[in-house]
């Protein structure tokens, strides 16, 4: 029986395994992204006075951009919004700025300089030509940020994904909403990995490990056996407690006596 | 990697330690539980589609192998340790595979004859690789050659679990549990495993 039902959880899980596939690229041969757990952007927003919005909308999407980048679980990365710059090309930190270079159907273009395996600069172009189609001052709100988080996701290193439903897709044309799908945060994931036994829990800042390095475990899972060492004390106390009331094993004492009698009928 | 094995070893060692004298005081019943399930990975902030609408489910594609401890004792408190695991990468179109291991220490009550609240800390290990190389892709206005990740990287995550647990029938539960990375931070996701398993111990 046991067999059989396990045999079939197997089976059960095997057909569950027909998920979405992982389809992300990379922007080159890189073994990693940009050589930081914090990248700044800076805006050259004098650059993009013909782009048909204000600087208001052009710094929300920005900010919307840099949010959702800097909401997958799974990545170390974390994206600021910085100052403002005059600077029109490739650079570290990186710069986003306008220009009527992008051709006629490219909405944006971000790229990435690569040495070494990792990227050292980069930068995000916006197509600010009202007379080409592509003018980003022409896009709906939903694409405006649609464009400029795809062109932050190049700068970070990020290739085309052949998924439609991906926000790396190289066309924005079906997209209504701002949203990564899991191949992208996958992506990420693979270039900027997060590791909070050594880049500190939760966002914290890392903390100096009271072991040795290469001794193994790291500050963070000696703070998790800690905790769960104690937990299994409290609960082993509290059974043992228990126990002692109620007799070996936990079992109740039976509450009707069985005692011998001899019965005269 | 390796230095991922050893830890994954040393957590195992510890369950292996803890199992020996809690069986001693354990509630009458199994102890140990292994079994299948899923784990639906970033619910309600992915999209599955091309025009980006929200996939409440998320990414339904993991499943799972998983081993269970239940240590209440007779009070009906005590804690629950679970290891779950991809038993084979998820493979994708290029060669890119993911897997994952969730580790999760969580405190246990019991809610009445076949029930049980689930609280605690656990880690999730989430494992990205591929096998290099490059590929063509539409860039816009014609193609260009995109590169394939070559190696494996791999997130370590402490996460907060939060859970059921149901005694179906005899030697038989079903647990869901909400896992959640970063919970006190802006990287805070919802994912949601639901196991299936049988008492084996």
């Amino acid at each position: 029986m046991k067999r059989y039902v396990l045999g079939t959880l197997v089976a059960a899980s095997g057909l569950l395994a027909s998920g979405q596939a992982n389809a992300f690229t990379l922007l080159g041969n890189l073994t990693g992204g940009w050589d930081t757990k914090e990248l700044t952007f800076l805006v050259n927003e004098s650059s993009c006075t013909g782009l048909g919005i204000s600087s208001a909308d052009l710094n929300a999407a920005i900010d919307a951009a840099v949010d959702i980048w800097n909401s997958v679980p799974t990545s170390n990365l974390k994206l600021v919004k910085g100052g403002t710059t005059t600077g029109t090309s490739n650079a570290n930190p990186p710069v986003i700025y306008c220009s009527t270079s992008p051709g006629d159907t490219i909405a944006g273009t971000g790229s990435a300089g690569i040495l070494g395996g990792r990227i050292v600069q980069g930068g995000l172009v916006l197509n600010g030509d009202n007379a080409k189609a592509a003018y980003f001052g022409n896009l709906t709100e939903a694409k405006r940020l649609v464009t400029v988080t795809h062109e932050i996701g190049h700068v970070l290193g990020l290739g085309h994904s052949e998924l439609s439903y991906a926000l790396m897709y190289y066309s924005i044309g079906s997209k209504a909403d701002l949203r990564l799908s899991q191949d992208d945060m996958d992506a990420l994931t693979w270039l900027y990995p997060r590791d909070e036994f050594s880049d500190g829990v939760m966002g914290c800042a890392t903390t100096k490990s009271v072991v040795p390095p290469g001794s193994g475990m790291g500050g963070g899972s000696n703070m998790l056996l800690a905790g769960w060492l104690s937990v299994f004390g409290l609960a082993w106390l509290a059974s043992r407690k228990r126990k002692e009331v109620v007799g070996w094993d936990g079992i109740e004492p039976p509450t009707h006596a069985f005692s011998g009698h001899c019965s005269t009928d | 990697m390796a230095e991922s094995v050893v830890r994954l070893g040393r957590f195992l060692a510890l369950l292996l330690v803890m199992m020996i004298p809690v069986r001693g005081f354990a509630s009458p019943g199994k102890t140990l539980y292994v079994g299948t399930g899923v784990f639906l990975q970033n619910m309600l902030t992915t999209t599955t589609t091309p025009e980006s609408t929200s996939n409440a489910l998320g990414q339904i594609n993991l499943p799972q192998l998983s081993v269970m401890a239940d240590f209440r004792g007779s009070s009906g408190f005590g804690f629950a340790p679970s290891i779950a695991l991809t038993p084979v990468a998820i493979a994708g179109g290029n060669g890119v595979k993911k897997s994952m291991l969730l580790a999760s220490l969580p405190l246990a009550w019991s809610l009445g004859q076949s029930a049980s609240f689930k609280f605690g800390p656990g880690l999730l290990q989430y494992s990205v690789t591929g096998d290099g190389g490059t590929t063509q892709l539409n860039n816009g206005t014609g193609t260009s050659t995109f590169y394939l990740p070559g190696e494996t990287r791999t997130s370590k995550v402490f996460v907060l679990n939060v859970g059921m647990g149901f005694d179906l029938f005899r030697n038989f539960r079903f647990d869901l549990d909400a896992v959640v990375p970063g919970a006190l931070s802006s990287k805070r996701a919802l994912n949601l495993m639901a196991t299936a398993q049988l008492g084996i111990w």
